[in-house]
């Protein structure tokens, strides 16, 4: 499915006047859904996709823009992967006090980006993403305890 | 000489901290193994977290080298700790020629009382292996005025007596440290844990501690895989990390 279709789809969900409509062919998989079951305007349609696979890269750009509350909602239904800690020790969200988080909800990361710290008996240890895709949830506060296997983060891939 | 470590050498004229170069070398490319940042004028060294590592300008060696222990697992990477830190005092008591030197749990160099040499890894963890390992090492050579602030500091021309050579130190700390990263390539693991607990600062001994803000006298009873310090207490072990337990010097 191209940009022109998948822009069509929109379209047509948005005056069906349905709330939700949900379509899954081979490897891909398309959701949209209007707010509130209300008839959305075309310009406010890509607040309301989420998309996985194949068309990713197109469709990420606005929903990362996206309030927190509404991205996090793929969280309920499984499409999200969870990143585990591999190591017992202290989980830090930057590099340093006075340095920013290395990532955020809505951020995009790349495998291969650095999404934490975990400290352990003075070792310090950069985290990388084995997954392409999206922030979800950060589910540990920084400079905490984690144990082997704790969820760290949720991540809605790409 | 060593066979790779320092072989390749990027001298900086001044850095605020090596080990930050180096972790930007590798985000942009995969320098050779062993691959060293060096400088003689570090501005902002940087110790635990917050903590920072002062150098006065061409008096030591302050230097971060870049091995890959892709052999080590995840679980494994306190061996990579005991192997630098024993890398460190080999070299120590080599260039000194003295017996006391000690690792302080859980990988600062200590001569006697004093604190010779600090280290501070960076790893790159991808999946369950160590993609990457950026060794910062601060060893004090020929420094022998230290601000107040820094508790028991020496360096080894108060130890010798005389002024060292920092080339000359450098190369054979290269050669140290490479010996035991070999080490620990060939699965020495017993090897290298046993010469870690023989250099064990405090091993055995009744110490005071502060655990989990409350004073304490315990025996040190070694260091666990996790790189957890046992502790014995009223008849009682306990493995504390770095964050439960202060040594009292």
């Amino acid at each position: 499915m191209n940009l022109k279709e998948i822009q069509e789809l929109i379209k047509f969900v948005s005056k069906a006047g349905v709330s939700e409509v949900e379509i899954q062919q081979k490897d891909f998989k398309i959701v949209i859904k209007t707010t509130n079951g209300e008839h959305g305007a075309v310009t406010a349609a890509p607040q309301v996709i989420s998309v996985a696979q194949p068309v990713a890269q197109v469709a990420a750009a606005p929903v990362a823009s996206q309030p927190e509350a509404a991205t996090e909602k793929p969280a309920d239904n499984g499409k999200t992967i969870t990143i585990k800690s591999p190591m017992i020790g202290t989980f830090y969200r930057s590099s340093g006090p006075d340095k920013p988080s290395y990532v955020n909800v809505g951020d995009e990361i790349k495998q291969g980006s650095v999404i934490c710290i975990i400290e352990a008996m003075k070792l310090f240890n950069e985290i990388e993403a084995e997954v392409s895709g999206r922030i979800v949830k950060v589910l540990i506060d920084d400079s905490s305890p984690v144990e082997y296997d704790q969820p760290l983060f949720l991540v809605e891939p790409y | 000489m060593a066979l790779f470590t320092g072989t390749n050498l990027v001298e900086l004229d001044s850095s605020e901290s090596t080990n930050n170069y180096a972790l930007n070398l590798l985000r942009k490319k995969q320098p050779f193994e062993g691959t060293i940042v060096r400088t003689f004028c570090q501005t902002l060294g940087r110790g635990q977290r917050q903590k920072q590592w002062e150098s006065e300008d061409f008096s030591n060696l302050t230097f971060s080298l870049i091995y890959y222990p892709v052999f080590l697992s995840v679980s494994k990477q306190f061996q990579l700790s005991k192997a630098i830190a024993l890398g460190v005092a080999d070299f120590v008591k080599s260039t000194a020629k003295i017996e006391d030197v000690k690792i302080k749990w859980p990988n600062d160099i200590y001569v006697g009382n004093k604190k010779i040499a600090g280290i501070l890894i960076e790893n790159t963890v991808s999946g369950n292996k160590i993609s990457s390992a950026v060794i910062g090492i601060g060893l004090n050579v020929n420094q022998t005025t230290f601000r107040q602030e820094i508790p028991n500091p020496v360096s080894l021309k108060m130890i010798a007596g005389k002024e060292l050579d920092l080339e000359n130190c450098f190369q054979k700390l290269c050669v140290s440290l490479e010996a035991r990263y070999m080490q620990l390539k060939a699965g020495k693991e017993n090897v290298i844990n046993e010469h870690y607990h023989k250099a064990l600062y405090g091993l055995n001994e009744e110490r005071e501690f502060i655990i989990d803000n409350k004073n304490m006298i315990a025996e040190i009873i070694g260091v666990d895989d996790l790189g957890r310090l046992k502790l014995e207490a009223n008849g009682i072990v306990t493995a504390y990390d770095i964050h439960h337990v202060v040594f009292k010097i």
